[in-house]
């Protein structure tokens, strides 16, 4: 086995790290660009923005809001991710169609997407304007399918929504930010839940061709989106996957997006969910063409996934508890759920400087009899009943670390499930800031929102969908 | 420069005295965490505007420092987690100023990709940032047993992809 650099001590490994980080000083120009993304956060930090339109605003919408690192010195939105739409693309790097030209090939794409679609679509080659609804390109657009204004379609559309298409094998074409992530489909496949939007698992579904192709849905919870003047916004979209035997996949995304203007009710909300619901199967029918380009090259020799993504039994039991806990003060992500900085009932927590997350497994019955028993100094834990007349042991503690000014609690719920498994779920914080001072009123703070969240822990803890494995 | 009623002009000289002196070892530590000299930039971006939003209150308790540390550590983490983050359209390339290239920094930085993130971090903060074991648990919210044991293992694992000899061998050699 030999290292790329020869035989070499701690020191200069050490050395080797602090030189490869090392980069040129900052100018006036990094204060002033810091000055002015740290207003535009402050301004932000209590409120949803919904930035973009179309297919780049549903991506940045499924993030929730707009994230400071993406505003430049002028408050605009300017990013370095490789996705200059005027740049030609890299042509798709297996099979024979990789000589054809990629910006042409993504128009073949699109023009098969919109047939699929059906004749109320059609492909408009500048149709999506790049940066966000707020601050649009000029003279700078990527191509997609829209529905042609006045056809039966478009009448369904909500007025002042925005309903786009796009569809290729990712990495392979400009059109649609979405399409150009290196992520695998596994990845994309995974449920995330931010902010008052959710984003569900990848769920098989056939096609008229009987191939079977990936589902997953966008959604956002009704009142939950809201602009940067309180407005109410609205996003939806599903998108399809269709794995392929060398490994690629091909992705088709459909995006309803309500524009700046829009009124947003809940039958606008249900309508835009139903037309995506009704335009499924024609989205699924394109990402299943063999036609889309570029042909997949030879066969990696396994198998597609059948369920990419699929959540382990122990990420499905993270969900449920998120679920009962709530967005947007709890959000899941990478099958852990998280305390969502900022959001919901944070502002109820005795300071801004409050991380954490919460997860529920199964414990032992020794783990169980150490955490909840009486001994000397501690209480035993208290007993309650659930809704479902279900008894569960509680606990909550918050404390000081007076070595690192930290504050460290945790509230948990035991239950002991018919099947013999011990279940608990548990909410963990830590602070920072926290000195002698003020110990009394972070710790009571602390433990007061621990009771806010007590009947949620319960409820997960006694769910039934929750499952162990052993 | 400009300035607003709350901060004033004298807070703001003191934010870019801040940016000034500290900018730089930030970005350093974005980077070796995440891999990406680009999303790095964007990391202390973040931080440092977090640290101004909350500049009045920070300046007068710890110092921006620490939080400033707290929050590219964890935006690195959390950016390795949520690449979809960083999916977004754009037509402006902005100016960005190039990390060093030494010839060395690739294999460094394959080496350090392959430990888990929060090693990594660990690393970054014991042997690049020189931050003390108790600071650097605190910064990450573990235990300074898990700071000392990860540095050790973290260290013994970079030898090892960049000189090729084995980890179990390292204590040996060192």
């Amino acid at each position: 086995m030999t290292g790329p650099l020869g035989p070499m001590d701690d020191d200069s490994v050490i050395g080797l790290l602090r030189s490869a980080g090392d980069g040129p000083d900052p100018t006036q120009s990094d204060v002033a660009r810091a000055i002015a993304a740290g207003r535009k956060f402050r301004r932000k930090r209590q409120t949803m923005q919904v930035v973009g339109s179309g297919v780049a605003a549903l991506t940045v919408v499924a993030l929730g809001i707009t994230t400071v690192s993406a505003l430049d010195g002028d408050g605009r939105q300017s990013v370095t991710a490789a996705a200059d739409p005027t740049n030609e693309p890299k042509p798709g790097a297996q099979g024979p169609a990789a000589s054809l030209s990629a910006k042409q090939q993504n128009l073949d794409n699109l023009d098969l997407l919109a047939k699929a679609l059906g004749s109320d679509f059609r492909v408009n080659p500048k149709g999506q304007a790049a940066g966000d609804s707020t601050d649009p390109k000029e003279g700078l657009t990527y191509p997609v399918v829209e529905v042609i204004p006045g056809s039966p379609t478009a009448e369904r559309v909500p007025s002042a929504y925005k309903l786009t298409a796009v569809g290729g094998v990712p990495g392979t074409v400009t059109a649609g930010v979405q399409l150009r992530t290196n992520q695998s489909l596994d990845q994309k496949c995974k449920p995330r839940v931010e902010k008052g939007t959710q984003l569900s698992a990848c769920s098989p579904l056939p096609t008229i061709n009987d191939r079977i192709v990936q589902v997953q849905e966008f959604r956002t919870e009704f009142g939950k989106l809201q602009d940067s003047t309180g407005k109410l916004r609205d996003a939806a979209a599903t998108m399809i996957y269709f794995a392929r035997p060398d490994g690629s996949f091909v992705e088709a995304d459909l995006n309803l997006v309500s524009q700046a203007g829009a009124t947003v009710t809940r039958e606008t909300h249900d309508s835009a969910e139903n037309l995506l619901g009704d335009l499924r199967d024609k989205l699924a029918a394109f990402a299943a063409d063999p036609k889309v380009g570029p042909a997949p090259g030879a066969s990696n020799g396994q198998t597609p996934p059948e369920n990419p993504g699929r959540p382990t039994s122990d990420e499905q039991n993270q969900a449920y508890l998120q679920e009962a806990l709530g967005s947007p003060t709890f959000g899941l992500y990478d099958g852990k759920v998280v305390l969502e900085n900022n959001k919901g009932r944070y502002e109820d927590l005795p300071s801004d400087y409050f991380s954490g997350g919460a997860s529920i497994e199964r414990i032992s019955q020794s783990q169980f009899d150490a955490a909840c028993k009486a001994r000397t100094g501690l209480l035993p834990c208290e007993e309650k009943t659930a809704e479902d007349g279900s008894k569960v042991y509680t606990r909550s503690w918050a404390d000081r670390d007076s070595t690192n000014d930290e504050l460290r609690g945790e509230s948990a719920v035991y239950f002991v499930r018919p099947d013999g498994n011990i279940a608990l779920a548990m909410i963990s914080l830590t602070s920072t800031r926290v000195t002698e001072a003020n110990r009394d009123e972070q710790v009571d703070g602390t433990l007061a929102w621990f009771d806010l969240f007590q009947d949620a822990l319960i409820k997960a803890a006694t769910d039934p969908r929750m499952t162990f494995e052993r | 420069m400009g300035t607003d009623q709350r901060t004033g002009a004298g807070l703001d000289d003191e934010f870019a005295a801040f940016v000034l002196s500290a900018q730089r070892r930030l970005r350093r530590v974005a980077y070796l965490v995440c891999g990406d000299w680009h999303r790095a930039e964007d990391i202390v971006q973040t931080a440092l505007a977090q640290v101004y939003a909350r500049w009045d209150r920070i300046r007068r308790e710890d110092g921006p420092e620490g939080y400033a540390h707290r929050a590219v550590v964890n935006a690195a983490i959390d950016e390795r987690r949520r690449p979809w983050r960083r999916e977004r359209a754009t037509d402006v390339l902005p100016d960005r100023a190039a990390p060093v290239d030494d010839g060395v920094t690739p294999a460094v930085l394959e080496a350090l990709a392959t430990l888990p993130k929060r090693q990594r971090a660990v690393v970054v903060l014991r042997y690049v940032e020189d931050i003390d074991v108790e600071q650097t648990a605190a910064l990450l919210g573990i235990s300074t047993g898990t700071v000392k044991s990860q540095a050790s293992k973290g260290l013994a694992s970079l030898r090892a992809h960049l000189t090729g000899a084995p980890a179990d061998a390292m204590g040996e050699s060192a």
